[in-house]
């Protein structure tokens, strides 16, 4: 089996919050690529879909929300997606979840807990191989 | 710098030069909305990147900003002038936070709370902008979002409490604060209360000291003063400068109730377990601490909490109590004691004291965004991630996208049980999902998760195969694997000060570069190990690449280097072929001097293009300049901006800031009229400022011109002959157009009265001679009544400079090509003398000549060439003919002017000194400043 590395597109419209995630994820052994609103985004899942997604909301030209509904219209392998917004309401994560978002997180992520979350999502977070789960199975 | 911080403060200011203009735009036409939302995307965009560093200032008044643009975009709130007015000086604020942060050196962030004040002013101005439209103001305080609305957890709370840092509790004492601990854990509410009379209350009939006494069950407190007290004499005793810090067992609902006339005043903060805890004491390297730590790691790994708490007990009686170390041993056994769930917490406490034996003083531990954190945060990030997909497949909606929805949900709940390790639970996940799609419905899916043994909205830990011991086993497995001592060879994070709280953290923004690339490779990724990027992974738009001005200059003077360096190839060739007679090796030498010299012309060239910027660079600033002189001046001005993509070398560029910054003034303050004055004269109130950009050959042009009053040369001669500028006789001679172009004349001023706008004692002769420095012109026209235009012209670039070689008394000098008309052999019989001054005519024209031995004191007379001819070289300086007698004209060459620095950079005579091949130095003249 080939070796490759899980894709993770960050789409941000701001560079420092982009440079951020990267730095975060890179530094975790990720390929990081950024798409700075919804249509570049859509572009580059064209290209090749990835593994996970981390979506700003407030964008222009297409909104988090709108890059996810189409997204998630895709014929695609779908991947988890993490809409990270400045805003802890309610009603903001209910749409993110409808759009087709997997988590909701309020920005600024630190660093320690959005890995935590890609790690979980992508299955690669330390699995507790500990003797009752291996009796169970 | 950190390149996260750099990153910030380019794109910060970009997004505040954004707002400016949309304001600006805005003001011209309020109704457009997709500029309102643009403007509200740069303002929330802006906010939200600051809220990446601790720059609680910022976001404060970013955060107002944001707020009151929404109110506006929705329409709650009229735009207007005032609240342009509000926005543009709080960005501005901003903007010196920019500057401030940018001062950074090192890791550090600066701190910026010697603007707290400011912010804390500028916020409720922002605020009151929204008050005053009837807008229901919720301070950012969470009195309102900690009701039990808030969304189910999946928030980082820092948002909420950013304001709680460690240091928050500084002058709370440990026994208190274990106190709240104990009471936190006992599911008591606490709250962290500031409360700041206004200055006034006295006088409103408030009493902040019975506000406070009728709190109930207040746990501590403490009252300090805002300010330095004053001396007694000068007391102001009724000017109400005190701070009350409390913390208090009540509901923030509570509190808020309590203090329902005065909420502006007051900042409530729930308190969590987590952000009391904080060691504090004597530091003093203790290496029993990291042996202890070790043995203590592995009993809460193993979950022996017993022996833990043994342990402890026995490195504190050996401790003295007053010791950093004996703090953080209470705090351990106290949360081992009342939150043994707290496993995290424990950890943290141990991982300090672990520090302790390696580095003095201890850092937090968070401070290093250690993988421990990460796999601290797994498990509660898998229970995040389950609920969040429980939710979603909650909904009862049926969008068309359902199907990729519910796909994306299985492939997070896989993502998660692959985390976990039950992996068994996967076919059955599979077979849930196949039924989901064909179904169209979540149902299955859903029915899968409840039957599932993940700990799914069961709480933390009572789910079968989750509990205690389950818990301990997951993070003694990881602990194992990734909890190793963190690459200490990798950068300290830069900017947290440290939370001590798993939960409540402050935003560390660290870069767990390399810190975090061994244990992850090695845990995460065992599979894939190589780094084998593709390409697409970083085409991330590279139309265009931002380059620091300070690396441009650095090859700009290396290629300036280089171009000298090569001339001194052809001296080689010389000496090559004179001295030891290898013709071959000169010829050789001269033919790779030719390709070296066409790839230097080129690099050349191409390092001119880089350089080159749009005058739009300086241009931008002008629609808020004008704008804010207009309305001080109570002046109506419009403001039209032509060419301003016109493109000219950067040095050119930053000459020309402040001189026109200067043309510009002065035009609104003394050319351009009231609207009064205006409409007495016929002309319409609104005066008109044009700025206009043009190349022209191989120049830029800019004219700047007004329809004011115009410049009277009656009022101008005038003034010229009080201050003792011209004589009689001059004055009588002078035509309007030179007497007009005395404002160049050093020490002339117009203004009758100083105005805190222009009058500063710069006058225009400071603006010519600018323009001058870097080879440019200024022509002044004006017509009274009708306005003013002022011509600047200058050269596109001005890293080379083609000079003349001239010899005079055995010595070399430059001319610069720009000023020199023509080369020309005078006979010294047609030298004639003239009212004491030699002059020669030159094609029916009189010319005046000088001898530059003469002008640069030299005691020799000028040599003549065999038929007793002089060399005259004609220089054109504004607009009049000149000669210079020199005894030689030679080649010209292109050369890179250096200005004459230190003690030698007064002689204005000189424009500056250039390096030849063969390594001797040129003085260029500046004939303009020599005659």
């Amino acid at each position: 089996m080939g070796v490759t590395l899980k894709r993770i597109l960050v789409i941000d419209d701001a560079a420092t919050v982009r440079l951020y995630h990267r730095g975060i994820l890179e530094a975790a052994g990720f390929a990081v690529s950024e798409a700075i609103n919804g249509l570049e985004a859509l572009e580059r899942v064209a290209e090749a879909p990835f593994d996970l997604y981390v979506v700003d909301i407030n964008m222009p030209k297409l909104d988090g929300y709108g890059f996810l509904r189409e997204l998630r219209s895709k014929d695609i392998p779908q991947a988890p997606a993490i809409m990270v917004s400045t805003e802890a309401a309610a009603n903001d994560q209910k749409l993110a979840y409808v759009s087709g978002a997997n988590l909701y997180l309020i920005k600024p992520v630190r660093p320690e807990r959005l890995l935590a979350h890609v790690l979980t999502l992508l299955g690669l977070s330390v699995a507790p191989r500990d003797p009752h789960q291996g009796r169970h199975q | 710098m950190n390149p996260l911080l750099l990153q910030f403060l380019t794109e910060g200011r970009e997004f505040l030069q954004g707002i400016g203009e949309k304001l600006l735009q805005l003001e011209d036409n309020p109704a457009d909305s997709a500029c309102m939302d643009d403007l509200f995307r740069l303002v929330h965009t802006l906010k939200g990147n600051s809220g990446l560093f601790e720059v609680p200032e910022m976001t404060r008044v970013l955060h107002a900003a944001e707020d009151l643009m929404d109110a506006t975009r929705a329409g709650r709130v009229a735009f207007s002038r005032a609240l342009a007015d509000q926005l543009l000086e709080a960005m501005d604020f901003v903007a010196v936070l920019l500057d401030d942060l940018s001062a950074a050196t090192g890791e550090q962030l600066p701190s910026t709370s010697h603007h707290a004040a400011e912010a804390v002013r500028l916020g409720e101005l922002l605020r009151g902008l929204m008050a005053q439209a009837g807008e229901v103001v919720s301070e950012q305080l969470p009195v309102a979002s900690a009701a039990p609305s808030a969304p189910t957890a999946v928030a980082d709370n820092v948002t909420d409490n950013w304001q709680l840092t460690p240091d928050t509790f500084i002058h709370v004492p440990e026994a208190q604060r274990m106190d709240c601990y104990r009471r936190l854990s006992a599911g008591a509410t606490l709250c962290w209360l500031v409360y700041q009379p206004d200055e006034d209350c006295f006088f409103k009939g408030e009493d902040p000291f019975f506000q406070v006494i009728q709190l109930p069950d207040i746990l501590w407190q403490r009252v300090t003063s805002r300010e330095q007290w004053a001396a007694l004499a000068e007391l102001d005793a009724y000017r109400c400068l005190l701070r009350f810090e409390l913390i208090v067992s009540a509901s923030p609902a509570a509190l808020a109730e309590h203090f329902r006339y005065v909420p502006d005043q007051i900042e409530i903060v729930p308190l969590t377990a987590a952000a009391l805890l904080m060691p504090s004491g004597r530091v003093h390297t203790e290496p029993l601490a990291a042996e202890f730590t070790r043995t203590a790691q592995a009993l809460l790994a193993a979950g022996n909490l017993t022996a833990l708490t043994q342990a402890a007990r026995t490195l504190l009686e050996l401790s003295a109590p007053d010791l950093w170390l004996a703090s953080a041993l209470r705090w351990l056994l106290l949360v081992v004691e009342h939150t043994p769930q707290e496993i995290d917490l424990q950890r943290q406490v141990l991982a300090q004291i672990g520090e302790l034996g390696a580095q003095n003083p201890p850092k937090p531990p968070f401070s290093k965004g250690g993988f421990a954190a990460v796999n601290a945060e797994v498990l509660e990030a898998a229970q995040t991630v389950l609920a969040a997909q429980r939710d979603i497949l909650s909904l009862t909606d049926s969008a068309p996208w359902l199907t990729g929805r519910l796909q994306a949900a299985a492939a997070s709940l896989a993502g998660t049980c692959a985390s976990l390790g039950c992996d068994a639970e996967l076919t059955a996940l599979n077979h849930a999902l196949t039924a989901a799609i064909s179904a169209k419905t979540p149902a299955p899916l859903l029915a899968w998760l409840d039957n599932s043994p993940l700990p799914v909205e069961k709480g933390t830990s009572s789910s079968p195969s989750f509990g205690k011991e389950g818990q301990g086993g997951i993070l003694s497995t990881a602990g194992g694997l990734l909890s190793q001592p963190p690459d200490l060879k990798s950068p300290q994070p830069p900017f947290s000060k440290g939370g001590l709280d798993a939960v409540s953290n402050p935003p560390s923004p660290s870069f767990p570069k390399g810190g975090l690339d061994a244990p992850l490779s090695k845990a995460g990724l065992s599979e894939e190990p190589a780094f084998n990027r593709r390409a697409e992974d970083h085409q991330v738009s590279p139309r265009t690449l931002k380059v620091d001005q300070v690396k441009i200059d650095r090859l700009m003077n290396l290629i300036g280097e280089m171009v000298v360096a090569k001339n001194a190839l052809p001296y080689l060739a010389g000496r090559a072929e004179e001295v030891f007679g290898v013709r071959e090796l000169s010829r050789e030498i001269k033919s790779q001097y030719s390709v070296i010299n066409r790839i230097a012309e080129e690099m050349q060239d191409a390092i001119m293009q880089v350089r080159l910027l749009p005058v739009s660079f300086i241009f931008q600033r002008f629609p808020r300049l004008v704008r804010d002189l207009a309305h001080k001046l109570g002046k109506e001005v419009r403001l039209v901006m032509e060419g301003d993509t016109t493109e000219a070398d950067k040095n050119i560029i930053e000459a020309l800031s402040d001189p026109l910054i200067h043309i510009v003034r002065n035009s609104l303050d003394h050319g351009l009229e009231t609207p009064a004055v205006r409409q007495a004269a016929g002309k319409p109130s609104e005066g008109r400022l044009t700025i206009q950009a043009r190349q022209e050959s191989d120049r830029v042009v800019i004219t700047i011109s007004d329809d004011g009053r115009g410049i009277d040369p009656v009022v101008i001669r005038h003034k010229a002959y009080e201050k003792g500028i011209v004589d009689e006789v001059e004055l009588e001679r002078l035509t309007d157009q030179e007497a007009i172009n005395l404002v160049f004349a050093a020490g002339f001023s117009t203004a009758e009265t100083i105005t805190d706008l222009s009058g500063r004692g710069v006058g225009m002769d400071v603006v010519r001679d600018a323009i001058a420095k870097v080879n440019g012109t200024i022509e002044l026209r004006s017509t009274v009544g009708k306005g003013t235009q002022l011509r600047l012209s200058l050269p596109l670039s001005m890293a080379v400079t083609n000079v003349m070689m001239i010899e005079s008394a055995g010595q070399r000098f430059g001319v610069p090509m720009d000023a020199v008309a023509e080369t020309v052999r005078v006979p010294r019989r047609a030298v004639r003398t003239i009212k004491r001054r030699l002059t020669t005519v030159l094609r029916d024209r009189l010319v005046p000549l000088v001898a530059l031995n003469e002008l640069l004191a030299l005691e020799v007379p000028q040599r003549t060439n065999g038929d007793d001819e002089f060399a005259v070289l004609v220089v054109r300086i504004d607009g009049d003919y000149l000669g210079i007698i020199v005894d030689e004209c030679r080649e010209t060459v292109d050369i890179i002017l250096k200005p004459l620095a230190g003690f030698l950079g007064s002689l204005n005579g000189y424009a500056g000194s250039a390096l030849l091949g063969d390594g001797s130095v040129l003085l260029v003249l500046n004939p303009r400043e020599l005659l």
